[in-house]
């Protein structure tokens, strides 16, 4: 018995460590469109609850974890306890048996499974449906589609409105719509509600939700419905008449439920074919272009504002291509719109671009070009911007004046090749030179030429005595070269210097050409000489004559010596030349 | 005989002034922007042997505009070879060069390699040839006047002496430019240059259509080639084409 006890306590203390995972549901069986509470309670702290599937219920609320903790003390022993809840608020839209996988929890790094949970669906009374329908009729979201058969890139607006009669504690949208294909801009709306009554019952309405749709391509493109989640407090009938409860407002119960709006399809038709300029602007819009200064000082700032106004896919609108002058310099603009502000009628769109002239002068910026589609006459539309007229004038800014006179590098834009030439001096291939035998021929031939004058001049200049000219020249050369001296001696009026000079060259010419020893010269030696070599009597006289006269006048006082400097210089020259022209 | 001499310059005329309406037919035909009919008739005037800078040009236009990049650049180099100071030539070969999928950065070259490339470019061989040859017979005409009169100048013949020698050197560098298989562009969209010329020698780098290489030797139909940034290599001459 002992033994028996001993094991059944062991077991006792296994109990009491292992953790479950508890499942329970308020109501089992339930009936169709009732609210369920489903509980997993763990008498610890887990983590990483994983909810079960559902398998077809309809999830309103969950899990919502909430935690217990308590700490008790007796006798002497401390005690702590904490447990923890997750809880689904659930609802079944037909009646069946729900399997409901287990859900799992981690304690301590264990996964714990709760038991799989079967939940049976009935069919309520015939008052419970109708209560259901009564909720339906006085809980309910309208969609409001401005247009139902739109082109692509044509807007719509749409509206969610919730109306209500019950008393609506709380409200969140669960699951936004899907837009496929479109391109959404949600509007501010107010959540305030409005008194509206429709075949005479009151209502409660509000805009949940507006947004601008606009359609990015052809085909039926549907809009997901929009889904409310509500919570509506209803009074508790059964315990009326408890004061305290009637006192803290506890007489009420909070039901869960979930609404959602109808899904609606749009229909979305192709433009017709689109000319090569226009970007995808549809609808009614309207263009225009202000300045806000036309006569300016350059380097100064001019506003450029292009606004384009209407209805349509404005915001969608790229800046335009606008050809600014190439003196202008142009910031990137600044964009600001309005979409939809004031209704379907109305967005804005503006661009304002900061424009400075450099340089002084009369500009003209051209209209801005835009192309519409106009879904209402269905019809393309070019849509032009005024142009303006720009009046420049100098800088006022000394230092920047002095820049704008700096010269403008000419910018070329695009490269294309130079164009072909339509002349041309077509050659024979390969004539374009001259071949180099030829070459080498004609430039070498000069040259041969030369070579072989040269040549003949050595071999046969020094027999020939008749060419006179070369002589002639050769003499001169010589004549001038010993009276070098004497010359320098005219240009400074030395008269003594000068005849010793004319002496000395003559006596010296002598001298070299004969190669008569210094010692042995004088008058007799020149006649020898002169006659041996055949020369002129006459030459020879003249020559003494002015060796006598140079000596005379070197000695004797004379009147007009400069004059006398001269034709004896010249004498000396004719005799040497003539000496040197015999004696070949 | 005198008829027959006659006869015979005005069948040259002819022929001459048939090949200039042939000419401005192409040019016609590039206005009109048939540009493949326009290369048939400026190549067609080339097939009968005759050639000019601007033919080459408005060929190297054509090509430029059907996109043959390769071979645009050909016939602008060829304009060049002709013509050195073609501007027209040489700007739209840097426009076709920007086209081509090889960018060969050059080495700068030595400054007085520059200067004597642009001194002998500065006239066509041509007009080298007969400035040198001009100035050779100055000297003689000059050293025969000092020879046989008294007209004297001696400074004179050493002054075209030495002008005469650097023309001849310029003609020579002009001449062996032109002359001299030296250059040549690659035709073949792709080319594997090999390291040495056999086909399983270790391949260095590819080059790609419309690149102009240098040529240094020849060993049976292949080349070896040297880029403008110094790599060198071995291809194929059918892979290429040569500036001649």
């Amino acid at each position: 018995m002992k033994k028996v006890s001993f094991i059944l306590f062991l077991f006792y203390s296994v109990f009491i460590h292992a953790q479950t995972l508890k499942v329970s549901a308020d109501k089992n069986p339930a009936i169709v469109g009732e609210q369920i509470v489903m509980q997993y309670n763990i008498n610890t702290k887990g983590k990483n609850f994983k909810s079960p599937n559902f398998n077809g219920l309809q999830v309103l609320s969950g899990p919502n974890p909430s935690t217990q903790s308590s700490y008790t003390f007796v006798n002497g022993k401390s005690q702590s306890n904490s447990s923890t809840t997750y809880s689904f608020y659930l609802k079944a839209r037909k009646e069946g048996t729900y399997n409901i996988t287990p859900a799992k929890i981690t304690v301590n790094g264990k996964t714990i499974s709760s038991e799989p949970y079967t939940l049976n669906v009935v069919k309520g009374s015939e008052k419970d449906k109708a209560q259901q329908k009564a909720l339906s009729n006085s809980l309910f979201i309208t969609v409001n589609v401005s247009k139902r058969n739109i082109i692509v890139g044509e807007q719509i607006v749409v509206t969610y409105t919730l109306f209500t009669r019950v008393d609506l504690q709380n409200t969140a949208i669960s699951s936004l719509p899907a837009l496929n294909g479109f391109w959404a801009k949600d509007l501010e709306t107010s959540s305030r509600f409005k008194r509206e009554i429709i075949d005479g019952i009151p209502y409660n309405v509000a805009t949940i939700k507006k947004s601008v749709l606009t359609a990015q391509k052809s085909g039926k493109l549907s809009i997901d419905p929009i889904e409310l989640q509500c919570s509506i407090r209803i009074h508790n009938t059964r315990n009326n008449h408890d004061p305290f409860a009637n006192f803290f407002g506890g007489n009420y119960k909070v039901q869960e439920e979930v609404i959602r709006s109808k899904t609606i399809t749009v229909t979305v038709t192709d433009l017709p074919s689109p000319p090569a300029n226009f970007k995808g602007a549809v609808g009614n819009i309207n263009i225009k272009s202000e300045v806000d200064n036309t006569t300016i000082n350059a380097n100064d700032a001019i506003n450029y504002k292009l606004t384009i106004t209407g209805t349509g896919n404005i915001e969608l609108i790229e800046p335009l291509n606008i050809q600014f002058p190439e003196d202008f310099e142009v910031y990137d603009p600044k964009i600001s719109d309005k979409i939809f502000e004031g209704g379907l009628q109305r967005s804005i769109k503006t661009f304002e671009y900061l424009l400075i002239p450099r340089y002084k002068g009369e500009y003209t910026i051209p209209g801005a070009n835009l192309i519409i589609y106009n879904p209402v006459s269905k019809k393309y539309e070019t849509k032009k911007s005024s142009q303006h007229k720009l009046i420049i004038n100098a800088s006022l800014n000394h230092e920047d004046a002095k820049s704008s006179t700096l010269q403008q590098i000419i910018k070329t834009k695009q490269k294309d090749i130079n164009y072909i030439f339509t002349k041309t001096n077509l050659t024979p291939i390969g004539e374009n030179t001259i071949s180099k035998n030829l070459f080498y021929l004609l430039f070498f031939l000069p040259i041969g030429l030369l070579i072989l004058l040269r040549i003949y001049d050595t071999i046969i200049g020094k027999t020939n005595t008749n060419s006179t000219g070369w002589k002639n020249k050769k003499a001169n050369k010589i004549a001038l070269k010993r009276l070098k001296t004497a010359q320098k001696c005219i240009n400074n009026s030395d008269f003594d210097a000068f005849f010793e000079e004319i002496e000395k060259s003559l006596w010296g010419y002598f001298a070299d050409k004969f190669k008569v020893n210094s010692a042995d010269l004088s008058k007799e030696t020149i006649t020898n000489y002169f006659s041996s070599s055949k020369i002129n009597k006459q030459i020879e006289e003249q020559f003494i004559t002015l060796l006598n006269e140079c000596e005379f006048a070197r000695y004797s006082p004379a009147s007009n010596k400069n004059t006398q400097m001269d034709t004896i210089l010249e004498k000396a020259k004719t005799i040497i030349i003539n000496v040197e022209t015999a004696l070949k | 005989m005198k008829k027959s001499i006659f006869i015979l310059s005005t069948l040259i005329c002819l022929q001459t002034f048939g090949k200039a309406t042939l000419f401005t037919q192409g040019n016609t035909e590039y206005a009109n922007e048939n540009y493949s009919v326009a290369i048939s008739i400026y190549d067609s005037i080339i097939s009968m042997g005759l050639e000019s800078t601007a033919l080459y040009y408005n060929l190297g236009n054509c090509y430029y505009k059907t996109q043959d990049w390769a071979n645009a650049i050909w016939h602008y180099e060829k304009s060049l070879k002709l013509n050195p100071n073609n501007e027209d030539a040489s700007y739209n070969l840097e426009l076709a060069q920007l086209q081509i999928i090889d960018q060969i950065k050059s080495i700068p070259q030595l400054f007085y390699k520059k200067w004597w490339k642009n001194l002998v470019h500065l006239f066509t061989t041509k007009t080298w040839q007969m400035l040198a040859i001009l100035c050779i017979w100055i000297v003689l005409i000059i050293q025969l006047l000092n020879r046989f009169t008294n007209y004297k100048k001696k400074y004179l013949p050493a002054f075209f002496n030495t002008l005469a020698l650097i023309l001849l050197c310029i003609t020579y560098s002009s001449y062996e430019e032109n002359h001299s298989k030296t250059e040549a562009i690659i035709f073949s969209s792709s080319v594997v240059v090999n390291s040495a010329p056999t086909e399983n020698s270790t391949n260095l780098f590819s080059l790609h259509s419309g690149t102009k290489v240098e040529l240094i030797d020849q060993i049976g139909n292949w080349i070896n080639i040297t880029l403008t940034n110094g790599n060198s290599g071995w291809i194929k001459e059918s892979d290429c084409k040569i500036l001649q």
